[in-house]
C-alpha cells in the first residue's frame, strides 16, 4: 500500500512538472541558434516605432535571428536621408518624403507601414465666430506653405464646401502655430499633434477643432534602398516576422504593449492616454496608402512643387512581396 | 470503507477534476480565439470602412474611373468581411445586420454620386460637399457599428476569460475541499484506528493478554485488530501450562547454578594450588640456575685469576699496638703476580712483606694500610726500588684488615714517557725558535703545543691547550674555511697521511696571508695515535711572486698570441704578396708574350717591307735607284733586327747590343760585295741599351757601316799599304759610370777634306746627325786620323 502511494505521488509530481515545463517553454520566445544578422534602422524617437519597441522588449528580434539597432535622428526626414546615404539599412519615415522622392528616382521601396494615424488638426478661434466648418469663409487660416498640411487644408475646405478663394492663407510653420493662434494673428490654424504647445491648444476651450486630414491617414513607412532589399531578402523576412509578431502581441495585450512603448518613450501616462488612441499599429500595406500618395503627388503637381506633370505609379515604390509572403491578409492594395 | 478504496477514489476524483479543468481551458481558449478573430475582423471592417470613406472622397473630388474601381473593390472586401462575421448574441447580430444595411446604403449613395454628372463652380463645390456628407454619414455609421461590435466582442471575450478563471479556481477549491474532507472523514479515522491498534499492541506486549483492541472499524485496520485479538486469546490459553513448566525449569536452573558455583570454587582452589606448584618449580629452577651461575662465576673468576695479565694478590695488614700499619702478609696471589714481580707464590705466601722485600718503601705499607683499615679503594702509580719497576696499582679492601691489589707493570711506559718528554723538550726547544707556526694538535683537537711563530703569523696570541678549531674559525679566510676545517677532522682522527695544503688567513690587522700547511700524524711506540704535528709557513711573498709570475706569464701568453696573430697576418700578407707576385708574373708573362708578339709582328712587317722593296727593286734598272732601295732595305732591316733581338732574347726593355750589332753588321756585310775582304769587328759585349736608344744606334751604325762599305775601300786605295792593316770596320760600344760611348770606325780612305757632319747633304749622314742629337741625345765627334772614326757619347 505504502509503495503504491509513493508511486502515485511520484507520477502526479512528474505530470505536474512536465506541464509546468511545457507551459514555460511555449510561453517564452525561443532564441534562434544562428548568429544574428545585423540591421540598422533610422528612426525618430516617437510612437511610430511602437512595433520595434515591443519586438525588442519581447525578444522577438533575437528569436527571429536578427539584431536590430535603432539609430535615432531628430526628424523622420533626416532618417530618410540617412537611409539614402547608406548610414542605416532602413528607415521609418512618413509617406510624404516617399512621394517627393518618387518624382526623382526609383531606388527606394516601401516595405510596409508600421502605423497609421491622424495628427493634424485645424483649430478655429471661437471668439472669431468659428463654430462650424463653413464659418471659415472669409477668415485667415495659418498653415505651413509647401507642406502636406497645406494639402490637407485645401481638401478639407473643398469637402466642406469652402472655396479656396473665400479664405486667406497665411504661412505659419507648425512650430509657430500655437503662438499664432493664441496671439490672434490668424483666425484658424493648422496644427499637428506634437508641435510646441499643441496639447494646450488642442485640449483648450478656445478653439473649435476638426481633423484636417478628412479621413486620410498619415503613415509611418518602413522603407529601404532597393539594393539592400535585393541583397537581404532573408533578413527582411525576419524583420517583418518580428514586427508582425509584435503587432499580434499588441493586439492581444494592448495594455502591456502600450506600457512598453510608454516606458521606452518616457511619456507621462496622461500624455500617452491622449496620443495612443490616434494610432493604429500593425504591419500592413493598405490601398489608402497608395491613394494618399497619389493625392499628395497630385497636389504637388497642382501647386508647382514639382516640375513633373504626371502622378507616379506608386505601386512601383511598394515592395509587398515579403509582407505578402509572411502575412498575406496585411496586403490590401487593390490597384 | 477500505483504505485502498478511499485512496483510489481520491485519485479518480483528482483525475476527473484535472480533465475537467483542461477541457474547460481548451474549450474556453477556442471560444476566446474565435471571439478574438471576430473582434479583429470587426476592427478590420472599421479600418476598411475608413479607407472606403477616403476612397469616396477621392472619387468625389476627381471622378476618375480608377477611384471608382478601387471603391468597388474595397466595398466587396468589406461585404465579404461582414458576411464572415459570426456572432451569437442578439445585440451583436443586430449590429452585423446594421452594418450590412449601411454598407448597402453606402453603395447606393456612391452609385448615385457616380451617376450624377460632373459639375463645376459653386454648383460643383456644393455637390462635392453634399456627396461627401452623404458618404460620410454612411461611413461614420459603419465605423461606429464596427467599433461597437469590436468592443462587444472584446467584452464578451473578457467575460468568457473571467468565467473560465472562476470555474478553474472553483474546481481547484472543490478539490481542496475534497482533500480536506477526505482527511477529516477517512484519514483521520484511519490514524485514530492505527493509534488504537498501536496502544493495544503495547499493552499486550507488556503481558496483558486479557486486553482487547477495538475492532469496530470496517477497514484494513479493523481486520488487523481482529487478527491481533485472536492472537492474544491464543497466547492467553497456552500461558497456564507454560507457568508450571517454567517453575520446574526455574528450580532446576537454581540447582544447576548452585552446582556450578561450587564447581567454580573448586576450580579456583585447584588453580591456586597449580599456581603455587608452578611457583615452587620456578624457585627450584632459579636456585639451580643461581647455583650454576655461582659455580660458573667461580670458575670464570678462577680462570680470570689465573689468566689475567694484571697481577693480583690478597694481603692481610699487620699493625703495631697503636693500630698503625707496619707490615702486611701475603695470603694469595695469581700467576701474573709472579710474572710481574718475579716473586714466587711458594716464597711469599704466609710471609710478611718486610721478609720478602726487606727494602720495601714505607709508603706502600702506608697506602695499603689505609685501604685495609678504612675500606676506601686507592689507585696510584709508584716505583718500587726493591723491584726496580714502576707499577700502576688498584687497591681495595675485600674485608676489614685485608686488602687486595690489582697492578700492572708500567715500567716500559714510564720509560717511554720519559723518553718522549725528553724528546718533546728537545723538539720544543727547536720549535720555539723556528720562524714558522709549529703546532701539535691532540686527538681532541686541542693545541698540545703551539710555537711562538703562530703569534707572529696570525698577529694574535695563541694559547697552548686552546681549541684549534676555534682558532681556525677565527682566522681562516671564509673561502678556505671549509677545506681547512675538513682537514682538521683528519688531523684529529689521525687517519690522514702526511698532508700538505695551502690556505689563506686573515690577520687581526685585516691583512690576508697565504699559509703553506704541512702535517703528519704521530704515534707512540705502541701505535697509539697521539695527534698531528704540523707546521704552517707564511708564503704570502712567494704567492705574490707566483701571482706576479702568472700575471707576467699571462702577459707573455697574450703577447705570444698577439705575435702569433701578427705572424699569421704576416703569413697572410706574404701569401698575398706571393699571390700578387704570381699574378704580376703571370701579367708580366702575358705582357712579354704580348711584346714578343708585337716585336715579332713589327719585325715581320719590316721584313715584309724589305721584301716589297726587293720586289720593287727588281723592276728598277738605274743603279742609283737600286742603291736607294738597298739603303732603305738596310735601314728597315736594322730596325727589324732590333725587334727580332728583343723577342728572341725575351728582353723587352733593353737590347743586348753585342748580339744585335754583331748580327746587324754581318747582315749589312752580306749585302755588299766588295773587291777586298773587309774585316768586321764588333765589340759591344755585355752592353744593354734601352730600345729608345738602341733603335737610333742601330740606324746610325747601319748608315755608317754602309758608308764604309760603299766609300771607305775603293779599289784604288791600298789599305794595307796605307794603314798597315787589311780593310776593317770596327764597332765598339762601351759604358762607364757616366756614359755610353759608341765608336764606329774604319781604316779606309777617310772623309773628304772639310767634312762637316752638320753640313753634310747626304741623306745617310743627315740621318746620323739627326738621330744622334734628337733621339740618342749624344754628342758626335768625327775623327779622320787613319780612316774614319765617329764617336758618340751619351749619358746613361
Amino acid at each position: 500500500m505504502k509503495k503504491k502511494i509513493v508511486f502515485t505521488i511520484i507520477v502526479v509530481a512528474a505530470v505536474a512538472t512536465a506541464l509546468i515545463l511545457a507551459w514555460y517553454v511555449f510561453s517564452f520566445p525561443q532564441k534562434s541558434q544562428d548568429t544574428p544578422e545585423m540591421i540598422s534602422i533610422g528612426v525618430k524617437h516617437a510612437e511610430a516605432n511602437a512595433l520595434f519597441y515591443i519586438a525588442e522588449d519581447r525578444g522577438l528580434f533575437t528569436k527571429n535571428g536578427i539584431n536590430v539597432t535603432m539609430k535615432e535622428y531628430p526628424t523622420k526626414l533626416q532618417a530618410f536621408t540617412g537611409m539614402e546615404n547608406g548610414d542605416v539599412d532602413a528607415a521609418i519615415i512618413s509617406e510624404y518624403p516617399v512621394v517627393v522622392s518618387a518624382f526623382g528616382r526609383e531606388n527606394i521601396s516601401v516595405i510596409g507601414s508600421t502605423s497609421r494615424y491622424q495628427d493634424q488638426y485645424i483649430v478655429g478661434r471661437k471668439d472669431r465666430g468659428i463654430l462650424h466648418e463653413v464659418d471659415l469663409k472669409g477668415k485667415t487660416i495659418g498653415v505651413p506653405f509647401g507642406t502636406i498640411g497645406e494639402f490637407y487644408l485645401g481638401r478639407f475646405l473643398t469637402l466642406n464646401g469652402v472655396n479656396r478663394n473665400e479664405v486667406t492663407f497665411k504661412n505659419v510653420p507648425f512650430l509657430q502655430a500655437a503662438d499664432s493662434f493664441s496671439n490672434g494673428s490668424v483666425d484658424a490654424v493648422v496644427i499637428f499633434d506634437g508641435a510646441p504647445r499643441s496639447t494646450e491648444i488642442l485640449n483648450g476651450d478656445d478653439g473649435t477643432i476638426w481633423p484636417v486630414q478628412a479621413g486620410q491617414a498619415s503613415y509611418d513607412l518602413l522603407t529601404a534602398r532597393n539594393e539592400w532589399i535585393t541583397i537581404h531578402p532573408g533578413t527582411l523576412t525576419k524583420l517583418l516576422n518580428s514586427l508582425a509578431e509584435a503587432g499580434d502581441y499588441l493586439e492581444k495585450h494592448p495594455d502591456e504593449g502600450k506600457a512598453i512603448v510608454r516606458k521606452k518613450l518616457n511619456r507621462p501616462a496622461s500624455e500617452m492616454a491622449t496620443i495612443w488612441p490616434r494610432f493604429q499599429f500593425s504591419i500592413s500595406l493598405d490601398q489608402s496608402l497608395v491613394t494618399a500618395m497619389e493625392d499628395e503627388a497630385r497636389w504637388m503637381i497642382a501647386n508647382n512643387i514639382t516640375e513633373k506633370k504626371t502622378v507616379p505609379d506608386f505601386r512601383k515604390f511598394i515592395d509587398a512581396r515579403t509582407l505578402r509572403e509572411i502575412k498575406p491578409e496585411a496586403v490590401r492594395i487593390i490597384g | 470503507m477500505k483504505i485502498r478504496t478511499q485512496f483510489i477514489a481520491g485519485i479518480v476524483v483528482f483525475a476527473i477534476l484535472l480533465a475537467i479543468i483542461f477541457g474547460l481551458v481548451l474549450i474556453t481558449n477556442q471560444q476566446v480565439e474565435k471571439l478574438f478573430d471576430q473582434e479583429t475582423m470587426a476592427q478590420g471592417i472599421a479600418l476598411e470602412v475608413g479607407e472606403l470613406g477616403y476612397l469616396s472622397n477621392d472619387y468625389i473630388l476627381y471622378r476618375e474611373p480608377q477611384q471608382a474601381d478601387r471603391w468597388n473593390t474595397k466595398y466587396a472586401s468589406i461585404s465579404a468581411r461582414i458576411a464572415r462575421l459570426s456572432v451569437d448574441q442578439p445585440e451583436q447580430q443586430a449590429i452585423v445586420r446594421n452594418l450590412a444595411a449601411n454598407l448597402k446604403n453606402s453603395k447606393s449613395v456612391f452609385d448615385d454620386i457616380a451617376g450624377s454628372p460632373l459639375q463645376s463652380g459653386a454648383t460643383g463645390t456644393g455637390f462635392v460637399q453634399l456627396s461627401w456628407s452623404r458618404m460620410a454619414v454612411q461611413n461614420q455609421g459603419m465605423i461606429f457599428d464596427a467599433g461597437r461590435l469590436a468592443n462587444l466582442l472584446h467584452d464578451e471575450s473578457e467575460a468568457l476569460k473571467q468565467q473560465r478563471n472562476i470555474l478553474i479556481f472553483s474546481l481547484m477549491g472543490a478539490f481542496v475541499v475534497f482533500l480536506l474532507v477526505s482527511y477529516l472523514a477517512f484519514y483521520r479515522s484511519t490514524l485514530r484506528s492505527l493509534a488504537s491498534l498501536q496502544q493495544g499492541a503495547a499493552i499486550v506486549g507488556s503481558g496483558d493478554f486479557i486486553h482487547s483492541i477495538d475492532e469496530s472499524s470496517d477497514d484494513e485496520i479493523g481486520d488487523l485488530a481482529r487478527s491481533f485479538n485472536r492472537m492474544t486469546a491464543d497466547l492467553r490459553n497456552i500461558t497456564a501450562s507454560k507457568s508450571e513448566l517454567e517453575r520446574e525449569v526455574d528450580e532446576r536452573k537454581r540447582a544447576e547454578e548452585d552446582l556450578q558455583t561450587k564447581n567454580e570454587e573448586l576450580n579456583a582452589i585447584n588453580e591456586e594450588l597449580t599456581a603455587l606448584q608452578e611457583e615452587l618449580h620456578q624457585n627450584i629452577e632459579e636456585l639451580t640456575k643461581a647455583e650454576q651461575e655461582v659455580r660458573s662465576s667461580r670458575e670464570q673468576y678462577r680462570n680470570l685469576f689465573e689468566t689475567m695479565a694484571e697481577g693480583f694478590a690478597v694481603h692481610e695488614i699487620l699493625c703495631d699496638d697503636q693500630g698503625t700499619p707496619v707490615d702486611y702478609r701475603f695470603l694469595s696471589l695469581n700467576p701474573a703476580f709472579e710474572k710481574l714481580t718475579g716473586l714466587k707464590e711458594r716464597d711469599v705466601i704466609g710471609k710478611r712483606a718486610t721478609e720478602v722485600l726487606p727494602g720495601i718503601e714505607p709508603f706502600w705499607i702506608r697506602i695499603y694500610g689505609k685501604v685495609a683499615l678504612s675500606g676506601k679503594p686507592a689507585h696510584f702509580e709508584n716505583y718500587s726500588q726493591e723491584l726496580d719497576r714502576h707499577y700502576e696499582v688498584d687497591a681495595y679492601s675485600p674485608e676489614p684488615g685485608k686488602f687486595a691489589t690489582l697492578f700492572l707493570d708500567i715500567t716500559e711506559r714510564k720509560r717511554g714517557e720519559q723518553a718522549l718528554k725528553e724528546s718533546e723538550e728537545r723538539y720544543r726547544l727547536v720549535a720555539d725558535f723556528t720562524y714558522d707556526w709549529e703546532f701539535w694538535v691532540d686527538p681532541l683537537g686541542n693545541l698540545r703545543y703551539v710555537s711562538p711563530g703562530a703569534e707572529r703569523i696570525l698577529g694574535r696570541p695563541v694559547k697552548q691547550g686552546s681549541s684549534l678549531e676555534e682558532l681556525l674559525c677565527q682566522v681562516v679566510h671564509p673561502d678556505d674555511k671549509e677545506k681547512r676545517l675538513r682537514h682538521l677532522e683528519q688531523e684529529k682522527t689521525g687517519t690522514g697521511r702526511p698532508f700538505e695544503m695551502e690556505y689563506r688567513i686573515i690577520r687581526q690587522d685585516g691583512a690576508t696571508r697565504w699559509i703553506h700547511h704541512v702535517c703528519q700524524p704521530i704515534y707512540d711506540a705502541q701505535g697509539n695515535f697521539l695527534g698531528t704535528r704540523g707546521s704552517n709557513r707564511d708564503i704570502t711573498d712567494r704567492k705574490l711572486a707566483e701571482e706576479e709570475l702568472i700575471r707576467k706569464n699571462d702577459d707573455l701568453n697574450a703577447l705570444n698570441e698577439e705575435l702569433t696573430a701578427t705572424q699569421e697576418e704576416l703569413h697572410q700578407n706574404v701569401d698575398e704578396l706571393i699571390r700578387r707576385e704570381h699574378d704580376l708574373n703571370r701579367a708580366l708573362a702575358e705582357k712579354e708574350v704580348l711584346l714578343s708578339e708585337i716585336h715579332h709582328r713589327v719585325k715581320n712587317n719590316l721584313t715584309a717591307f724589305i721584301s716589297l722593296l726587293s720586289l720593287e727593286g727588281s723592276t728598277e734598272d738605274t743603279p742609283a735607284g737600286k742603291l736607294l732601295k738597298q739603303d732603305l732595305q738596310n735601314r728597315a732591316r736594322s730596325m727589324a733586327l732590333i725587334h727580332e733581338t728583343l723577342y728572341r732574347t725575351n728582353m723587352y726593355d733593353e737590347v743586348d747590343m753585342g748580339l744585335y750589332l754583331t748580327t746587324l753588321v754581318h747582315q749589312i756585310a752580306t749585302t755588299f760585295r766588295t773587291a777586298k775582304e773587309v774585316k768586321i769587328m764588333v765589340d759591344a759585349h755585355g752592353v744593354m741599351l734601352d730600345i729608345n736608344r738602341a733603335t737610333p744606334a742601330g740606324l746610325i751604325i747601319n748608315e755608317l757601316v754602309t758608308n764604309s762599305f760603299k766609300y771607305a775601300f775603293p779599289g784604288s786605295f791600298d789599305t794595307v799599304a796605307a794603314r798597315s792593316a787589311p780593310p776593317a770596320i770596327m764597332i765598339n760600344l762601351t759604358k762607364n759610370d757616366k756614359e755610353y760611348v759608341l765608336t764606329v770606325s774604319d781604316n779606309g780612305i777617310g772623309l773628304p777634306p772639310g767634312f762637316d757632319l752638320t753640313k753634310t747633304k747626304t741623306l745617310g749622314l743627315k740621318l746620323v746627325n739627326f738621330l744622334a742629337k734628337h733621339q740618342m741625345r749624344a754628342t758626335v765627334e768625327v775623327l779622320a786620323n787613319k780612316g774614319t772614326e765617329f764617336i758618340f757619347r751619351m749619358n746613361k
